[in-house]
């Protein structure tokens, strides 16, 4: 919880900043998906949903990044077979799909599902390609300190 | 029975726990205005304001020199614009007198720095080191020396976060400056600079460069305050509204101070809203 508060002061002081066409790198995502594939899909949903409220406290918001990181653990969670887990293009895959899922539920869910299709299918495309290139970074970190 | 549980337990678990907290997720985010969530959010923007403020202080330090510039050249048009003001403020009380009018008093107004800003192509929103205590109040008007900048959503002792004109939430009831249209001002997401001004029909005059500023019958800001100014006009005879593009008068871009206006419109207009809100 230390490391996720740490990451969650990061994330807004430098990295909510880095916007590209409404994307963004989430480092709460990739930790999501790092603790979903290593303890497997309820974890990962639990951790997914305790790093999300804390995201949305820091932010003054309550439950859209709950709900979204509760997403994105459900889906990395169906990564977490235990011989792929030093897999880097295993953990890219699933930053790739937890990244679309989880964008697809914020953008649906804060607009209650009057984002249009082309708007938000492009805008979690954009999130899964973006985090795919700190993901690689974020992956090769955490092996060191796992 | 057992093996029911068992089935529900070890082979749906995740699908049942994906369920639950889900259903969280949305509870929490309707109920989010209720006031025990209200309280438990103004806490937390007040624990994490006192931890960034800290670390964000030292970007202030960055871009002093080209602020100065600014500043200086804002002083420059305003001592003109000063000059033009009591001239015209002379013969508006001269004028004033002979129509009887009441006397406006000065707007209280509380300086405020940005500390934080929440960055979302849609949702933007920002948190001010100015809070309950320093007598903001959710619902306030929040300005720059350009304009109208947003209005407060929430507060903490210490802290309060500003729903910005750059949030699709937002909306403020506007009348150009010249030819009096009425409408509303929106942003749709994406571009910082420029808004929507909706509801204008077809058989109202509008001008390229006209000013748009609040009305007075909006429900936060108080009238006559800039909120951008024209910047294209489109309709075809078919429409029934023109599609006017407004360029935003405040930066949002580079936004660092701002000013609460302490002052909320009349609270009797407010209170006979609601009550009228009652009976429907």
């Amino acid at each position: 919880m230390v490391g996720a508060f740490a990451l969650g002061l990061l994330q807004k002081l430098l990295f909510d900043r880095l916007l590209i066409y409404g994307a963004k790198p989430d480092l709460l995502l990739l930790l999501t998906t790092w603790i979903a594939r290593r303890e497997g899909q309820s974890v990962g949903i639990m951790a997914g949903f305790s790093i999300g409220l804390l995201m949305d406290l820091m932010r003054g918001t309550l439950g859209l990044e709950a709900f979204a990181k509760t997403v994105s653990g459900f889906v990395a969670g169906f990564f977490s077979n235990p011989d792929d887990f030093d897999k880097v293009s295993n953990f890219l895959w699933a930053t790739a799909l937890a990244a679309f899922f989880g964008t697809s539920a914020y953008e649906l869910v804060s607009s209650a599902l009057q984002t249009p299709f082309f708007k938000w299918t492009l805008l979690a495309t954009l999130t899964s390609l973006y985090n795919l290139l700190f993901g690689y970074a974020f992956f090769e970190g955490a092996k060191r300190f796992a | 029975m057992r093996q029911l549980f068992d089935f529900l337990v070890y082979d749906f678990r995740q699908y049942i726990l994906l369920a639950i907290f889900c259903l969280v997720s949305i509870a929490l985010l309707v109920n989010r205005d209720t006031p025990a969530l209200r309280v438990i959010r103004g806490a937390s923007i007040e624990l994490f304001g006192a931890i960034e403020t800290p670390l964000k202080a030292w970007t202030r330090y960055f871009g002093l020199r080209e602020e100065n510039a600014a500043l200086l050249a804002a002083n420059v048009a305003l001592s003109a614009e000063a000059s033009r003001m009591r001239a015209a403020l002379a013969e508006n009380e001269k004028l004033r007198a002979m129509l009887n009018c009441k006397a406006q008093t000065p707007r209280k107004l509380l300086f405020a720095h940005v500390v934080d800003r929440t960055f979302h192509p849609e949702r933007n929103l920002f948190l001010i080191d100015a809070g309950s205590d320093d007598g903001v109040e959710v619902g306030m008007a929040v300005l720059t020396d350009k304009g109208l900048a947003g209005r407060i959503a929430l507060t903490s002792p210490h802290f309060a976060i500003v729903q910005p004109v750059i949030n699709s939430d937002f909306k403020v009831s506007v009348i150009s400056e010249k030819n009096r249209s009425l409408g509303v001002a929106h942003w749709t997401g994406g571009d910082i600079e420029r808004a929507r001004l909706l509801h204008v029909p077809t058989s109202r005059k509008l001008d390229v460069g006209e000013r748009i500023l609040t009305t007075e019958f909006s429900s936060f800001a108080n009238a006559n305050i800039v909120v951008g100014e024209v910047e294209s006009i489109e309709f075809s005879a078919q429409d029934l509204f023109q599609r006017v593009v407004i360029r935003l008068a405040v930066d949002f871009g580079a936004l660092e101070h701002v000013f609460v206006d302490l002052e909320k419109p009349n609270a009797e207009q407010e209170l006979l809203r609601a009550r009228y809100k009652e009976f429907q």
